[in-house]
C-alpha cells in the first residue's frame, strides 16, 4: 500500500511539473502583452518599460520560471499582476465556491440519476424507460449558458421564486471562514440565511447537474441492462433472493464501477471550474477567476490555479482508485 | 416483480416539490430598501487611485475618494472639491489651494496641509515610508499629473503650493480625476501594499467589504463634508452575464447598471419600471491614415475617406443610434468644442473627384487593421472597419480587414512603421481638450498616442499656448482654431463619438451622468 501511494505521490509531482511548464509556455505564447493590456491606449514606451520591470516581465522567460519554480516549490505563485494579491490565496479564495457548487450539482446528478437509471433499467421498454431516456438525450446535448438563461427567466423572473445570482443577499451580513456559503450560513447561527444560500445554490447546481445528471443515468442504465442478465444474477434469483437484494447487492453493485468512473471524472471536471454556470449565475468561483486571469494575462493567477486543478484531478482519481478497491475485492488483493 | 409507478404521481411529485420552493420563497426582499444596488461588469482590481487604472475600480473609488478638485456635476469643468478655494499665480506656475476644514479620512485622520503633503510624498518622494511604487505595480495618473510639478509645500496648516516647471493649464482639471483622490496617509501605512484592498478617503461612502468578483460593500459617511449620502448603503454587484444583468434590473436586484449593455436596450425600453440615461461620452472614434505614408501624404486623399463613409447610416446600424458622428475632432461634451463645425457628410461624388485630383486610381489596395474586440470609445470593435471597407469599395479603394489581438494592434500601429490604416480612437482622462487634441495630434505625441504621424507646426504652437494660457476664454478660442486645422487636415476618417448609456430603476433618484463615466456626487442619490 505504500508502494502504491507513493508511486501515486510521484505521479502527482509529475503530473504538476507538466502542468506548469506547459501553462507557462503556453501563457507565453498567447499574443499581448499585459503591460499594455493594463495600461492601455495611452500607455507610454517609458510607463510600460516600468510595469514590466515591476512586473518581472522584463527578465528572460527562463529566468521567469525558474522563479516561478523555486517560489512554487516554497508555496509561493507570485502575486497577481492585476490585483496585486497573493495568486494561491485567490485561487483557495474561488475554490470553495466552486467547490460547494460542484457537490451540490453532482449531489442531485447522483441523488436522482442512479435512482432513475436503475428503474429505467428495470423498466427497460416501457414508457417510464422512454420517458427517463429521452430528456437525458437532451440533457447531455443541451447548452449550459441557453438551459441557465431559461432556468433564470423561468424561476427568477416570471414566477419570482428564485434570486437572479450571486451566493447571498446582497444585504447579509456574516463572516465567511470557509467560504462555503451553506457552512458559514449555518456558523452564524442564523437559519434564515442558511435557507438563502440555499436558494442561491439552487438553481446554478439544478442547471449545472443536467450534463452529469444525464450522464449517470444513462450509464447506470447501461450498466444495469448489461449486469442483469448474467449468470451471477440469474444464480441469487434461483436461490430464492428477495429482488430488491438481487438490484442492490448483485446487479447495482457490479454495475457501479462504470458509474463511479463516471462521477469521478465528473467532479474532476465540475471542479476545474463551471466558467458558464459561474457566469450566468454571478458566482465567483475558480472557472472565472481562471479566464478572467486568462484574459488579463495574469501569469500568477494562471499558474497557480491550474496547478491547483491539475492537483485536484490527480486526488479525484486517486479516489476513484480507491472507491474501486473497496467496491470490487479483485481490485483491492491485486 | 418490478415495482410499478403511476404517470400521474411523478407529474404530481414534481409539482409539489417545486410549488413548495416557490410558495417558501415568494415575497423574500432581494436587498434591504436604504441599499442602493450598482450592476457591474467586471471585476474591481483594487482601490488605490493612483495605482489601479481600471473603469470598475474607477466607479468604486469615485464614491470613497474625493479629489482636490471636482467636477461640477454633469460636465468637466473643474471646480474646487477637498480644497475650499484656489488662486493661480499670473505666470500660470504657482498653484495655491487652501484645504477644506473640517474634514476627516474614514479613519478619522483629519485633512490639513501635513496629511495631505505626506499623501503626495507617496507618489512622488522615493524616501517616503509609504512611496507607491514599492507597494507593488502602479498604472495610474502620477506621471500625467504631476510631471510637470517642480514643489509642493505647506504655506500653513491649512494651505498647499504647487510650484510648476512650466506653465500646464490642464493641472485644475487634471486634479479632479478619480485617479487623483486624496488617500490617508495612516491608512496607506498601516495597510502598506494591502491598501489597495483597505481604501480610506474623505468620500460620501466608507469601504466596508470586497468579495472578489462578487460585490463590494460600502456605508454611507455619516460625516461626509457634502452631507450624509441618502442611501445608507452602497453595493457594486457583479453580473458578468449581460441577460442575468437585465433580469436582476428587472427584478429590482440591482437599481443602476453601470455597464449597461447596449444590445438589451430594447428590452430595456419595453419595461416601463426601467428608464435609460444617455448623454455625449468623453471618446471618439475613427480610422486613423498614416499621414507620412502615400498616398495618405496628400490631404485630399485623407478628405476622399472621410467624405465617402456614411456616418449616421454606420451608427444607426451599428450603434444603435447610440453614437453621433463627429463634426469635430472633440466629442461634443467638451467644454470647447465647436458646434458651428459640420465635419464631413456623406458624399461619395465628392470623393471620387478628390481622388481623382490626387491622382489616385480606381483599385487602390490598402490594409485597415481592427483590433479584435470591442472597446468603450467602440464597442463594436472591428465591425467598425468592416462597415468603412464596404464605404470604400464604393469608391474604388479595395481595404483589406485585419483584425488582431488588441496588444499587437498597438504595437503595429506605434511602430512607425505601419503603412496601412487602422481603427483608432480615444476616451479623454481629465475632460480637457489638450487631453484629446494634443495627444492625438500634436507631433510629441508621435508615435505613441499620435499615431497616425500628423506634423503640423502651427498646431504645436497652437497647443503650447493653450497650455501656459490660463484664461478659459483664451483657451476656448485656441481649442476652437485647432479643432479647424485638424478637422481640414483629416487625419482620421471621423467616424463617430458614442454616447455614455446607463439604465436604472425609476425608483432611483438624484443621479445625474457626468462626462467621465464615474459615480460622482452619489451622496445626493435617492430610493423612493
Amino acid at each position: 500500500m505504500l508502494d502504491y501511494l507513493a508511486s501515486r505521490l510521484a505521479q502527482l509531482l509529475l503530473v504538476l511539473f507538466g502542468v506548469s511548464v506547459v501553462v507557462f509556455i503556453a501563457m507565453h505564447l498567447l499574443p499581448g502583452d499585459v503591460a499594455t493590456l493594463l495600461l492601455g491606449d495611452r500607455a507610454t514606451a517609458a510607463s510600460l518599460a516600468r510595469l514590466r520591470h515591476q512586473l518581472g516581465l522584463d527578465q528572460p522567460v527562463l529566468v521567469q520560471y525558474s522563479r516561478f519554480l523555486i517560489g512554487a516549490l516554497q508555496g509561493n505563485f507570485g502575486t497577481s499582476l492585476r490585483d496585486n494579491r497573493p495568486a494561491f490565496a485567490e485561487v483557495l479564495a474561488a475554490f470553495p465556491v466552486t467547490l460547494e457548487l460542484t457537490l451540490a450539482a453532482l449531489a442531485l446528478a447522483v441523488a436522482i440519476g442512479v435512482p432513475l437509471g436503475v428503474l429505467a433499467a428495470l423498466k427497460e421498454g416501457t414508457w417510464v424507460d422512454t420517458a427517463i431516456t429521452t430528456p437525458t438525450l437532451f440533457g447531455v446535448s443541451m447548452p449550459i449558458f441557453w438551459l441557465g438563461l431559461m432556468a433564470l427567466l423561468l424561476f427568477s423572473e416570471k414566477l419570482g421564486w428564485l434570486p437572479v445570482g450571486g451566493m447571498m443577499p446582497v444585504g447579509a451580513r456574516m463572516a465567511r471562514p470557509t467560504g462555503l456559503s451553506i457552512v458559514d450560513a449555518a456558523w452564524s447561527g442564523q437559519p434564515a440565511l442558511v435557507w438563502q444560500a440555499v436558494r442561491h445554490l439552487l438553481l446554478p447546481a439544478a442547471t449545472l447537474a443536467t450534463i452529469p445528471l444525464a450522464s449517470i443515468t444513462r450509464i447506470t442504465r447501461g450498466e444495469m441492462l448489461s449486469s442483469m442478465h448474467l449468470d451471477y444474477v440469474r444464480t441469487a434469483r434461483a436461490k430464492g433472493l428477495p429482488e430488491g437484494r438481487v438490484i442492490r447487492a448483485h446487479i447495482l453493485r457490479n454495475a457501479l464501477i462504470p458509474i463511479v468512473t463516471v462521477i469521478g471524472l465528473q467532479l474532476g471536471l465540475l471542479l476545474s471550474g463551471a466558467v458558464l454556470t459561474e457566469t450566468i449565475f454571478s458566482l465567483p468561483g475558480l472557472g472565472r477567476l481562471m479566464v478572467d486571469a486568462i484574459l488579463a494575462r495574469d501569469y500568477p493567477v494562471v499558474q497557480a490555479g491550474a496547478v491547483f486543478v491539475a492537483a485536484v484531478f490527480v486526488l479525484v482519481n486517486f479516489g476513484v482508485d480507491l472507491c474501486y478497491a473497496m467496491l470490487d475485492p479483485r481490485i483491492r488483493r491485486s | 416483480m418490478h415495482p410499478t409507478f403511476s404517470r400521474r404521481a411523478v407529474v404530481l411529485g414534481s409539482g409539489a416539490v417545486l410549488s413548495g420552493i416557490g410558495l417558501a420563497a415568494r415575497g423574500e426582499a432581494a436587498a434591504p430598501p436604504d441599499t442602493l444596488v450598482v450592476g457591474i461588469a467586471a471585476d474591481p482590481t483594487g482601490f488605490d487611485p493612483e495605482a489601479v487604472l481600471n473603469n470598475t475600480s474607477g466607479f468604486i473609488m469615485a464614491t470613497i475618494y474625493d479629489s482636490l478638485m471636482r467636477y461640477k456635476p454633469g460636465t468637466t469643468d473643474p471646480v474646487p472639491g477637498l480644497a475650499q478655494s484656489y488662486a493661480v499665480s499670473p505666470d500660470g506656475l504657482a498653484y495655491t489651494f487652501t484645504l477644506r476644514p473640517n474634514v476627516s479620512f474614514h479613519d478619522g485622520t483629519p485633512l490639513n496641509a501635513k496629511t495631505f503633503l505626506a499623501g503626495m510624498d507617496r507618489l512622488l518622494n522615493k524616501s517616503s515610508p509609504i512611496y507607491i511604487f514599492n507597494t507593488g505595480p502602479v498604472e495610474g495618473y502620477i506621471d500625467f499629473t504631476y510631471g510637470s510639478v517642480a514643489s509642493y509645500t505647506a504655506k500653513n496648516d491649512m494651505t498647499v503650493v504647487y510650484v510648476l516647471r512650466a506653465p500646464n493649464a490642464p493641472f485644475l482639471t487634471s486634479l479632479a480625476m478619480v485617479w487623483n483622490g486624496v488617500v490617508s496617509p495612516a491608512a496607506a501605512a498601516k495597510y502598506g501594499k494591502d491598501f489597495r484592498q483597505h481604501p480610506v478617503g474623505t468620500g460620501p461612502f466608507i469601504f466596508r467589504e470586497w468579495r472578489p468578483r462578487d460585490a463590494v460593500v460600502l456605508d454611507a459617511n455619516p460625516r461626509y463634508w457634502q452631507g450624509k449620502p441618502k442611501v445608507s448603503h452602497l453595493v457594486f454587484k457583479e453580473y458578468p452575464d449581460p441577460s442575468a444583468g437585465l433580469l436582476a434590473l428587472k427584478n429590482g436586484d440591482m437599481q443602476i447598471w453601470a455597464d449597461t449593455n447596449t444590445e438589451l436596450l430594447p428590452a430595456i425600453r419595453a419595461d416601463h419600471n426601467l428608464r435609460i440615461l444617455t448623454q455625449p461620452g468623453l471618446a471618439v472614434s475613427g480610422v486613423g491614415m498614416p499621414c507620412d505614408t502615400p498616398p495618405f501624404t496628400d490631404v485630399r486623399v485623407r478628405q476622399a475617406f472621410n467624405y465617402a463613409v456614411d456616418k449616421n447610416a454606420i451608427d444607426k446600424a451599428l450603434y444603435q443610434e447610440l453614437a453621433v458622428p463627429m463634426t469635430s475632432p472633440l466629442p461634443a461634451s467638451e467644454w470647447s468644442f465647436d458646434s458651428s463645425l459640420k465635419g464631413y457628410p456623406y458624399d461619395p461624388t465628392k470623393a471620387k473627384l478628390l481622388l481623382s485630383e490626387a491622382g489616385v486610381k480606381p483599385g487602390l489596395e490598402v490594409e485597415l487593421l481592427a483590433y479584435n474586440s470591442g472597446r468603450g470609445y467602440n464597442p463594436v470593435g472591428p465591425d467598425l472597419a468592416v462597415a468603412v471597407q464596404g464605404y470604400l469599395d464604393k469608391i474604388g479603394v479595395k481595404a483589406s480587414v485585419r483584425k488582431i489581438e488588441f496588444g499587437a494592434y498597438l504595437s503595429t500601429i506605434r511602430s512607425s512603421k505601419y503603412k496601412g490604416m487602422f481603427l483608432v480612437g480615444w476616451t479623454g482622462d481629465n475632460g480637457d481638450p489638450d487631453n484629446f487634441l494634443n495627444a492625438l495630434f500634436g507631433s510629441a505625441n508621435i508615435p505613441v498616442t499620435n499615431t497616425v504621424r500628423y506634423r503640423n507646426p502651427m498646431l504645436d504652437a497652437l497647443f503650447i499656448k493653450g497650455l501656459q494660457t490660463n484664461s478659459h476664454a483664451d483657451r476656448v478660442k485656441i481649442y476652437r482654431q485647432a479643432q479647424r486645422i485638424i478637422l481640414d487636415a483629416a487625419p482620421w476618417i471621423f467616424v463617430n463619438s458614442v454616447l455614455q448609456v446607463r439604465a436604472m430603476s425609476k425608483i432611483v433618484k438624484g443621479y445625474q451622468l457626468n462626462p467621465t463615466q464615474m459615480f460622482f456626487d452619489m451622496e445626493k442619490v435617492s430610493l423612493a
